[in-house]
């Protein structure tokens, strides 16, 4: 029955309700975002701008400096990839092994201890990192398939009928193309953080049992990963209209949009990791 | 864990207290200006649907603010902008007091200066003195020719002088302009602003109906300037565009288009236009074959 991904997702959902600990690395990276977007939006004022002032005006120019602007910078800057993938490579992955850690210790019914877990998800910290930058690389490289054919489909030059629509939908498809490629990404290497984390498995031959043992497992992982990952569709369809609330909204309010785009990915993840972790640690009792 | 989260959230608010307490821009005064921008936006969509008491206290709250952030770098602007105010009242004589303050007290910021220059002409404008406003115009040319707003000028005139109804004068003023715009470029090639007085002189040219001139300057701008024409520029396209209309359809010279795009593919072999360019050549070969009557050699 676990292999049903609605079962699966509602497993998951029930233990994050059950056990709300389980939040708590997902707390954190919240934390860090949110700590991220406050400096972003002093960035421009004193006394944070004496350090950022130089840098925004290199790379954004003056404008970006000044109200309203500095929002466009700060929804910019928030989501690019410079930021993030640092931010999700060296905080994120630890969390996440972390995260795992904890639903562990819930599934056996053992007593959570924070300290504790994060000391041992620290002992794996290299092997964690390593993994989101293969995980980076993936998305990056699906990424680079993809920009290939957006490159060939601007060399169609039909304004009307098929060709034309195979255009439109490969150009404007972008953002929904890259939510796919990151669920498909996640889900070739789901099972990498728990077999570091919960197995001490060294990186490269939790690459290898990933594969090796999992491979079965892809469609039913897809489908939880991609049925989650759905819920972040009204973001994007918000992200993808920007011109028209930037026009209507105040300034200020901008910013709602990425901190609710943050807060939903956050319960993504949440969900996401541990329905992959619950998956994982059934298959790992049927097999014993 | 309550706890810990209790601290984080202790240490975001803490933190944009902190920040917020320590902030000395003037980003509080950068926000007020832009609300009040988009005032005088509203009130400039429609100004007669709106009474006198909006317009001054539109302009009172331009002053509130320069009063409460005395020492402001934008305080200029915000002056210029309680101008304009004046200029949507029709209270010209107001509009252009504001405007030579500004003059007077931020004598060394240029550009601020051609503005409140150029403010000071649309009021004569509105006034309906056309002689003032072309006096200032000139003195604005002639004044900060550099400036963004001050290269404009002579072709503004001109336009003005068109939109008077006064053919005669706006043709002698586009002659003058494209001297000026000569002038200019040959001081200043391979400099942005070079580029733009080229682009003006051809303007200047086409509106003349001189089409060997136009098409000449044309060649240069397209020729001198080719690391501007970025692959994702639209001013590119543009340019060839104007180039075959004038060479096609008011030239009837076929081969002057052609020779001009094989110039730049010799020139420049690696632009990113090339490709374009070499397919737009066979096309106008073609069509120079099928109408070899109409298309000069």
């Amino acid at each position: 029955m676990i292999k049903n991904p609605l079962t699966l997702l509602r497993s998951a959902l029930g233990t994050l309700s059950l056990h709300p600990v389980v939040m708590f690395p997902f707390i954190l990276i919240g934390f860090i975002q949110l700590f991220i977007l406050e400096i972003l939006f002093f960035s421009v004022r004193y006394p944070l701008s004496e350090f950022l002032g130089p840098l925004i005006r290199r790379f954004a120019g003056e404008g970006a400096m000044h109200y309203p602007l500095n929002f466009m910078l700060l929804q910019n800057w928030f989501s690019s990839g410079w930021l993030q993938i640092p931010v999700f490579v060296l905080f994120n992955s630890f969390l996440i092994g972390a995260a795992i850690l904890i639903i562990d210790a819930v599934n056996e019914q053992k007593k959570v201890r924070l300290s504790q877990i994060f000391t041992r998800a620290l002992g794996a910290y290299v092997h964690l990192i390593i993994a989101a930058i293969f995980l980076v690389g993936l998305i990056y490289g699906f990424s680079h398939l993809y920009g290939l054919l957006i490159k060939r489909a601007l060399q169609i030059r039909s304004t009307t009928g098929h060709f034309f629509l195979i255009k439109q939908s490969i150009i404007h498809g972008w953002p929904y193309i890259k939510l796919l490629i990151n669920c498909l990404a996640t889900t070739l290497l789901a099972f990498m953080f728990p077999l570091i984390v919960l197995e001490r498995k060294n990186v490269f031959a939790a690459l290898f049992f990933n594969f090796a043992r999992y491979a079965k497992a892809l469609g039913t992982i897809f489908a939880v990963v991609f049925l989650s990952g759905s819920l972040y569709l009204p973001v994007i369809l918000l992200k993808t209209y920007r011109q028209w609330y930037e026009a209507i909204m105040i300034p200020e309010l901008w910013v709602v949009i990425p901190c609710a785009g943050t807060v939903i990915m956050l319960f993504i993840d949440a969900l996401q990791v541990t329905a992959i972790t619950t998956y994982y640690l059934y298959e790992r009792e049927s097999s014993q | 864990m309550k706890r810990i989260i209790f601290l984080l959230i202790f240490i975001l608010l803490g933190l944009f207290l902190i920040l917020s307490f320590l902030d000395k821009s003037h980003y509080a005064l950068e926000k007020s200006f832009w609300y009040l921008k988009k005032d005088f936006v509203r009130l400039a969509n429609d100004p007669k649907s709106f009474p006198d008491q909006e317009f001054t206290s539109l302009a009172r709250r331009f002053d509130q603010l320069i009063a409460t952030y005395p020492e402001s770098a934008l305080n200029g602007q915000i002056l210029l902008q309680k101008g304009l105010v004046y200029g949507l009242m029709q209270d010209f004589e107001a509009a252009r007091e504001t405007f030579r303050k500004v003059l007077t007290l931020y004598p060394k910021d240029e550009l601020l200066n051609v503005d409140a220059l150029f403010q000071i002409g649309r009021s004569y404008e509105g006034e309906d003195k056309p002689l003032e406003a072309i006096k200032m115009y000139q003195t604005i040319t002639d004044k900060y020719p550099l400036t963004v707003t001050g290269i404009k000028m002579p072709l503004y005139t001109a336009n003005y002088y068109e939109r008077l109804n006064d053919p005669i004068r706006a043709q002698h003023a586009f002659g003058k302009a494209a001297d000026f715009y000569r002038n200019i470029y040959e001081g200043h090639s391979d400099t942005p602003i070079g580029y733009m007085a080229l682009g003006f002189q051809a303007t200047a040219y086409l509106a003349q109906q001189d089409w060997e001139r136009s098409l000449d300057v044309l060649e240069r701008l397209l020729l001198d300037f080719p690391r501007l024409h970025a692959a994702s520029d639209p001013q590119g396209p543009f340019l060839v565009k104007t180039i075959n209309n004038v060479a096609l359809d008011q030239l009837k010279n076929v081969s002057r288009a052609i020779a001009i795009y094989q110039k730049f593919i010799a020139q420049y072999p690696q632009h990113p236009f090339c490709s374009g360019l070499e397919k737009l050549i066979d096309k106008l070969a073609a069509i120079q074959s099928q109408n070899p009557e109409v298309m000069r050699e």
